[in-house]
């Protein structure tokens, strides 16, 4: 369970590990990663899972005023903007702010900075819907489609606007997976902002050290698998690193991604019992046993820092952290891909976006605020922060020039999710329960993960 | 009317932010409501629901435990503390000190050390044990350690009672310890007829300030564990939280706040009624 994010992180440090909401909050603070996708060249080529389908919800349809986008002087009037973002965050996302308005100056955006993050003011962000004061304009973590389109019909549909702006828009430059992310039973309501997958941190000298092939290296030429994994895990140890790889138990949806597994199929039934999810939450659960890995059950920042005292050779996380631990360690890392197991490579993505409010007076205004924030200039304004989800974007942000972001794009490529109920952490709450007897070692993985698809079926009921 | 006119920014602070949410909790309890879309009249379903959440059983449980652990801190060992710190002698204020000083670190702050200190793989007590050839323990991140430590650190907080102890025990007269001196009465003699008596007003105040204290815990399970691992710290309070701010069922999460309230006010209630038993009013029975 649920982090810190200060955990900036620190849900966060919530949860004797970190939390979604630690993490995001951690993420949203973080430089951020990311690169191309052209994937570099890789055996099974980075497998894509397909995106999970989302919950059904009742569409919210509010079809554009005009046939055509309105020149940009002609949209005028204000919206208010609910977004959070402290520090450098805040600085970057007024940037975005100011380059709206050199295009649509008429617009006066309110932005009311968050005391939080999306997770914790969400209750606030609600409770606004209810009072019939929503912002026009808000900055959604995925799962929030979910909530808003189905339990109140919240969210504005754009799926007119889209069509109607289909050429300024060239919705075909986003990477595929974060469109799906925007999407509420096959509708749009959004448009993605960024996404950050989930990659192994490595310590390169202690790769070279222990005559090692540099990861990145494996990767590229499509041998970064779980032998490969395995064995730098062993060789470290013996080596003198304590620990191989640390992971917390918070991504245990990463863990299962990995080898192809899956956490709830698209009728919401659970299926971590089944496929490939026991046997690579068993694989993970085995590391901690033999004392390949420490305990995934701690406060957020805890294998940070263990990577950080060279206690451990890796670390799975997202790539968030790569600029924060520049010039704080002495030896030399970087970070690549996942490894892929029985021939998948995936992992988790997390994905935001820019959504409207159905309440929103100014829709128009609002619209191109969202467009203008996430076409090509407004991400690689972003991308100083997050890792965007335009294609254009990420070339323009140099982003293909650096082999780590080039790894964790390919992640992106291949990210899928857990698909998202209205029942907010009900999933990762009965995961959490059930899989901290695994990682204790007290019960089997086929056990741990029965009792979770028990467990799941009773939170969802 | 110039009476009402001073009280009035009290009685309507009272009113909008304390009378006013607790008489929507009360009405929310017997809805379905998750903020965004207008609450549905469900009747007695939520309450109905607790008898079948397993999660809430086992909150029920983890609070019922603690309750029990933290009583024997707060109101037991502290007593004890207290009695030590009682005694004359060199080095008696730099102790009452030391176990008063505690207690005005926040335990949220307190709590993220802890987890430091304690945690299993890089922890300074498994270092500790490392040394001396003892084994690791999971401590935090074991499904039967977890609980039983939140609980032991509660020792942490015991200063506000164990300061209530002391001047209780500083202000029971010296005459009647001198008295049942010279009848020969023993230490324990002496505890049992004079101290006990003279100082159970304070230890019934102790354990209605524990009961209440032990029922709402939430900063130090949630930060330290988030009710982990594998719910054996999911206390109560951890639960209201999850299903109205993870969840968003304010309806349920309002029942729960109800049942809570009515065992922490029937639990308080019967300890009163016992009171007349046990609690000894100097110069009338109460």
């Amino acid at each position: 369970m649920r982090l810190n994010k200060e955990m900036e992180i620190i849900r966060r440090a919530k949860q004797a590990g970190m939390s979604r909401r630690e993490f995001i909050r951690l993420g949203g603070t973080a430089a951020a990663a990311a690169a191309f996708l052209a994937a570099c060249g890789e055996d099974a080529a980075p497998e894509t899972t397909a995106a999970p389908a989302t919950t059904a919800a009742p569409a919210t349809t509010a079809a554009p005023t005009t046939t055509a986008a309105p020149d940009a002087d002609e949209v005028g009037g204000e919206i208010t903007l609910w977004a959070w973002g402290a520090g450098f965050e805040g600085e970057v996302i007024q940037q975005r702010i100011d380059y709206f308005n050199s295009k649509y100056p008429n617009v006066q955006v309110n932005w009311e900075p968050l005391a939080a993050n999306g997770y914790e003011e969400y209750p606030n962000l609600l409770a606004r819907f209810a009072a019939g004061n929503a912002p026009d304009v808000m900055r959604m973590l995925n799962f929030q489609l979910t909530q808003l389109t189905a339990e109140g019909e919240a969210l504005l549909q754009v799926d007119d606007y889209i069509a109607r702006d289909a050429e300024e828009l060239n919705m075909g430059d986003y990477i595929p997976t974060t469109v799906e992310g925007a999407k509420v039973d096959g509708k749009m309501y959004g448009l993605p902002d960024n996404t950050e997958p989930y990659v192994i941190y490595y310590n390169r000298d202690a790769f070279n050290d222990a005559g090692l092939e540099d990861p990145q290296v494996l990767f590229q030429n499509g041998e970064w698998n779980e032998e490969a994994f395995t064995n730098s895990i062993d060789a470290l140890i013996d080596n003198g690193m304590r620990f191989g790889v640390s992971f917390e138990s918070w991504n245990y949806d990463t863990f299962c991604f990995m080898g192809g597994g899956t956490i709830l199929n698209e009728n919401l039934e659970p299926t971590i019992h089944q496929g490939a999810s026991p046997q690579m939450l068993g694989y993970f659960a085995q590391l901690i046993a033999d004392g390949k890995s420490p305990s995934p059950v701690v406060a957020g920042g805890t294998h940070l820092e263990a990577f950080r005292n060279q206690q451990t050779g890796m670390y799975l996380m997202g790539p968030w952290w790569y600029g924060a631990l520049t010039g704080t360690v002495d030896f030399d890392y970087d970070v690549t891909a996942l490894p892929s197991f029985n021939g998948v490579r995936a992992g988790k993505l997390e994905l935001g976006t820019i959504s409207i409010s159905s309440q929103s007076k100014n829709p128009e205004a609002a619209w191109a605020f969202t467009k203008t924030i996430t076409d090509t200039r407004g991400l690689e304004i972003w991308s100083q922060v997050a890792t965007p989800t335009r294609r254009s974007a990420l070339e323009a942000a140099g982003f293909n020039d650096v082999q780590w972001k080039k790894d964790a794009v390919a992640m992106v490529e291949a990210g899928t999710w857990t698909p998202f109920t209205t029942q907010g952490f009900a999933v990762d709450t009965a995961c959490a329960a059930a899989l901290d007897l695994l990682w204790a070692g007290e019960v089997t993985a086929e056990e741990a993960t029965q009792d979770a698809a028990n467990r799941i079926r009773e939170a969802l009921a | 009317m110039v009476a009402y006119g001073f009280l009035a920014p009290w009685i309507i602070g009272l009113a909008v932010f304390y009378l006013g949410p607790i008489g929507a909790s009360a009405v929310l309890s017997f809805t379905d409501y998750n903020i965004i879309s207008p609450a549905e009249f469900t009747g007695f379903d939520n309450y109905e629901k607790m008898i079948t959440d397993g999660e809430f059983v086992q909150a029920l449980k983890v609070t019922l435990y603690y309750t029990a652990f933290f009583l024997l801190m707060y109101v037991v060992l502290s007593l004890f503390v207290a009695m030590l710190a009682n005694r004359p002698g060199r080095g008696t204020g730099l102790f009452r000190l030391v176990v008063f000083l505690p207690s005005l670190i926040p335990l949220f702050a307190a709590a993220v050390l802890w987890g430091w200190i304690f945690n299993t793989d890089f922890g300074l007590i498994n270092y500790l044990l490392d040394e001396i050839g003892l084994p690791r323990q999971g401590f935090f991140q074991s499904p039967e350690q977890a609980l039983p430590l939140v609980g032991m650190l509660t020792f942490w907080s015991i200063g506000s009672a164990f300061l209530v102890y002391l001047s209780g025990l500083q202000s029971i007269p010296i005459h009647l310890y001198e008295a049942i001196t010279v009848d020969g009465a023993s230490a324990v003699r002496r505890f049992w007829h004079v101290t006990l008596p003279m100082l159970s007003p304070v230890i019934l105040f102790n354990l209605i300030i524990g009961i209440v204290l032990s029922f709402q815990v939430f900063d130090i399970a949630w930060v330290l564990t988030d009710g982990g691992p594998a719910n054996r710290t999911l206390f109560w309070v951890l639960l209201i939280y999850r299903r109205a701010f993870q969840d968003f069922e304010m309806g349920y999460a309002s029942a729960l706040s109800w049942v809570l309230f009515i065992v922490v006010a029937g639990v308080t209630g019967l300890i009163f009624r016992t009171s007349r038993w046990w609690v000894h009013y100097e110069g009338r029975t109460r």
